[in-house]
């Protein structure tokens, strides 16, 4: 039994470096699909901890009547409350004015605003406010019936700073700037669209609420002081915290309690808006993302797997080929087969599984980390919450493992069905055959090495469509990557505020972990061929062959096979690429730009010339008495 | 006095092995006149093949003089080193050594394609026997014909010397003897300088000269001056 341990870390010491691309290439696959796979929920627990800390209105109920909530004694409020309590279906609530410079008009009121005056939105909030609390970030609030704070802008707002005067109209007057303010309920950068025409609100004013009031004249000669009513009552819902925000079935919790207080409260209130969280600009943005990113961590995956079962499985096809002699050797020693098969599954599962923990572990602290600041750009954006979801990364990892050992255990028993006096001699070259290309007229006037090379491309069927299938998959996955950053790019803004910013980085990550697949593939199927013909490489060196000669015999076939996959991998790319904009439901195909596909073919090519140069070394380093040994 | 082709004096070669010493070629001295067959005959380990690699400019050595046609190989860079492969120096392996996906032909095209005074390829596989076997693959040929082929890829250069390893070690009694012939009657009629490293003692009777080698030295030198014919000998 020790000897045959010894056998297995002898033969991890042999083949490290077909080890070492084996895990390299799973992990690199699995970080990806980890990392992309707890983006969602690291978003969706971030900005849902600061929304609970923030305890933000389940429901916004919004009165279009011209009291509001308010009645006469200004209890209106207290009215609705103390219907609701009793059912125990809310915890909290808070009555709040929100109303927008477009509104007054209808509402009957001429404010007196200078037509100038951008659009604003006017809140009237209370003291002590429990429910998304408006906080002065800075400055402080306005205390003073002169004094407002303006909420912190953001795109195409008015910017305002500590002091400013700013004009509200003759009826509310001229008032001063005393704090700049952060409203938890708005969160993402970009406009809050004002209630009647879906224009963006270019101004967010707050001041106490007894303050947002007019005087009007009754009678000439006699003014009131009128308070505007209390348009929005925020209530939180009992049970809610027991779901976790942007899931869908909190969205339905509220929504089914939502219908039990319109029963409650019948039509004694006029008519009364619901608002979910899902009518939340911001919180909309957010389900939106989260959506398209799942789909691009469901899709991408799929695709990365392929490329990445497909190379582990031909390096490891090649491994076990070439220890026929050493599992020749076990069978005649009497050793089971089933033990013979153990070693080889044993070395698959020992990669799979190094490949599963670091490539989860990895992707999933450091994807997040990359993506999450390019959010600050669409979003004021809390402290990053990343619950470090290793969901995907381990379904990603098993089922390549999975691929691995079955593709180990059908090799191994290919050559345990072999007698062992068959394993122990040693395998015959594959032998060259005319080729169907020889009877084109073409090919007389061929030069003698692109014969050659020709003949070898047909030769090794296996290893030509292993690597114009790995180049084209890596090829169209930084195609895609490409291309969503030019289709986001191409969106109307107004209809996909923000999008462009979150998807970018997204996008990069594609292409920067499809360029690294394709650096270890190109290498991987590279070495597989300089390993595999290191003693041709010897004759012709003895042969007197140059070192560039020589580079050229091995490089010439590898060049040909990356450009096959190469220009086979755009049309993929496009596919694929209609898949995404079809389950992201936008943009179009062809917003891709000309230059795209050049840019991809560039880098693409780039990427293999450099990892071949890496290469070249091992090619110059093969020594000529190698020709001199016998066949092994 | 014909001239000398190939001359060693005092060839030192040292492989490191670990913390060992390995001194695979120890003060190797001898001479080849131009046009003659010489046997290097010695025991496995001896420093034959070591003595082969740097005659072929395979590999370089530590000290001594090693002159080609009067030049000195160890003062050659790589680049002069790989010309010279390609140029003066044909090479006949053990395993033959010929490229499986390339037809007899074209494995001699091979090495014809990139040297200066080459013969046509059709002519030297016509001269080793195998007109009728030009399109074939390696993998149709017997071992003889292989080895057959090897040859022409090695005389097809013109070489000023041919260097052959063994060159019967993987063929069978008969074919090694008619592959022995084949070298022997080119080395007559082409006036090419040959050595064959073996541990064949048997076929020494065949060469105008034999050195045999021991521990990395020659330790002793003969010379026939009427080597027998091929056929007349047993072994």
């Amino acid at each position: 039994m020790h000897a045959y341990l010894l056998t297995i870390f002898r033969s991890i010491r042999t083949n490290i470096s077909k080890l070492f691309s084996i895990i390299a290439i799973m992990l690199l696959g699995i970080a990806f699909v980890a990392g992309l796979g707890t983006l969602s929920p690291m978003i969706e627990n971030s900005f849902g901890n600061e929304l609970r800390r923030e305890n933000v209105p389940d429901l916004i109920l919004k009165s279009s009547s011209a009291t509001g909530f308010s009645d006469d004694n200004d209890n209106g409020i207290i009215d609705v409350v103390e219907e609701l309590l009793p059912s125990r279906l809310i915890t909290s609530a808070q009555g709040l004015t929100m109303l927008d410079s477009s509104m007054f008009g209808s509402m009957g009121y001429d404010m007196g605003f200078d037509p100038d005056m951008p659009l604003t939105r006017f809140y009237g909030i209370p003291d002590d406010m429990t429910i998304a609390p408006i906080r002065a970030i800075e400055g402080r609030m306005p205390v003073k019936s002169n004094e407002v704070a303006i909420e912190r802008t953001r795109s195409d707002m008015v910017p305002y700073e500590i002091g400013d005067t700013i004009d509200l109209g003759s009826l509310l007057g001229e008032k001063t700037v005393v704090g700049i303010v952060a409203n938890p309920l708005n969160f993402s950068r970009y406009e809050e669209l004002d209630l009647i025409d879906q224009e963006e609100i270019k101004q967010i004013v707050y001041m106490r609420q007894q303050d947002l009031s007019m005087s009007v004249e009754i009678i000439p000669g006699v003014s009131m002081e009128v308070q505007f009513p209390t348009t929005d009552l925020y209530v939180t819902l009992r049970g809610s915290n027991e779901y976790a925000y942007f899931t869908n079935s909190y969205i339905d919790f509220v929504r089914g309690e939502q219908e039990k207080i319109e029963a409650a409260l019948g039509d004694t209130y006029g008519e009364i808006h619901y608002l979910t969280l899902e009518e939340n600009m911001s919180y909309a943005y957010i389900v939106n993302y989260t959506d398209k990113i799942d789909i691009i961590a469901l899709l991408f995956p799929i695709f990365f797997i392929a490329v990445a079962a497909l190379v582990v499985s031909t390096t490891m096809t090649r491994m076990v080929e070439e220890e026929r002699s050493i599992i020749g050797c076990y069978r005649s020693l009497g050793v089971t087969d089933s033990r013979i098969k153990l070693k080889y599954m044993l070395l698959s599962l020992f990669c799979g599984l190094l490949a599963l923990i670091v490539g989860t572990i990895v992707g999933v602290y450091s994807l997040p980390m990359a993506i999450y600041p390019a959010f600050e750009t669409t979003f004021f954006c809390p402290e990053m919450v990343n619950l470090m979801n290793p969901t995907f990364g381990l379904v990603c990892g098993l089922v390549m493992i999975l691929i691995v050992l079955f593709v180990t255990y059908r090799v191994v028993r290919r050559f345990l069905k072999a007698s062992p006096a068959e394993l122990l001699q040693p395998v015959a070259p594959k032998s060259g055959k005319k080729i169907l290309f020889e009877r084109i007229p073409l090919w007389k006037i061929l030069p003698f090495r692109y014969k050659s090379t020709i003949r070898n491309l047909c030769r090794y069927k296996k290893n030509l469509i292993m690597t114009i299938l790995s180049v084209a998959g890596s090829t169209a996955l930084v195609l895609c990557g490409f291309a969503i950053i030019d289709v986001a790019n191409a969106l109307p803004p107004v209809d996909y505020p923000g999008l462009t910013d979150t998807i970018v980085p997204i996008a990069i990550v594609i292409i920067l972990f499809a360029l690294f697949l394709s650096i270890f593939v190109i290498y991987n199927l590279t070495n597989l061929n300089i390993e595999e013909r290191k003693r041709e490489i010897a004759t012709l060196k003895v042969l007197g062959y140059h070192n560039k000669e020589v580079v050229l015999y091995i490089y010439r076939e590898i060049m040909i096979m990356s450009g096959i996959g190469l220009v086979l991998g755009l049309p993929v790319g496009v596919l694929l690429m209609y898949v995404v904009l079809m389950l992201l439901d936008f943009g179009s195909l062809a917003s891709i730009a000309v230059g795209t596909y050049f840019l991809t073919l560039a880098l693409v090519f780039a990427f293999i010339l450099v990892t071949d140069a890496l290469l070249l070394r091992k090619i110059l380093k093969i020594d000529m008495t190698t020709s001199l040994k016998s066949v092994d | 006095m014909k001239k000398t082709m190939v001359k060693l004096s005092h060839v030192m070669k040292t492989f490191h092995v670990g913390d060992n010493e390995i001194k695979a070629v120890n003060h190797l001295s001898f001479e080849v006149e131009e046009g003659k067959f010489c046997i290097v005959l010695g025991p496995s380990g001896s420093g034959k093949t070591t003595a082969l690699n740097l005659i072929g400019g395979m590999d370089r050595a530590d000290s001594g003089e090693l002159l080609i046609d009067g030049r000195n190989l160890l003062a050659f860079n790589n680049k002069q080193l790989c010309d010279y492969r390609r140029n003066d120096v044909g090479f006949v392996f053990q395993f033959y050594n010929l490229m499986p996906n390339l037809t007899a032909k074209e494995n001699v095209e091979l090495s014809t394609e990139m040297c200066r005074n080459a013969f046509p390829p059709e002519e030297i596989l016509d001269k080793v026997g195998l007109k009728d076997r030009i399109d074939n693959f390696p993998a149709q040929l017997s071992g003889g014909e292989q080895q057959r082929v090897s040859i022409a890829r090695a005389l097809a250069k013109n070489p000023k010397i041919l260097l052959c390893d063994e060159p019967t070690g993987a063929l069978d009694y008969q074919t090694g003897k008619t592959i022995l012939k084949l070298l022997k009657d080119m080395s007559r009629d082409q006036g090419k300088t040959i050595i064959i490293v073996t541990h064949n003692s048997a076929i020494k009777d065949m060469a105008d000269e034999v050195v045999h080698i021991k521990n990395g030295a020659a330790e002793s030198i003969e010379y026939n001056d009427n080597p027998k014919d091929i056929e007349e000998i047993e072994w």
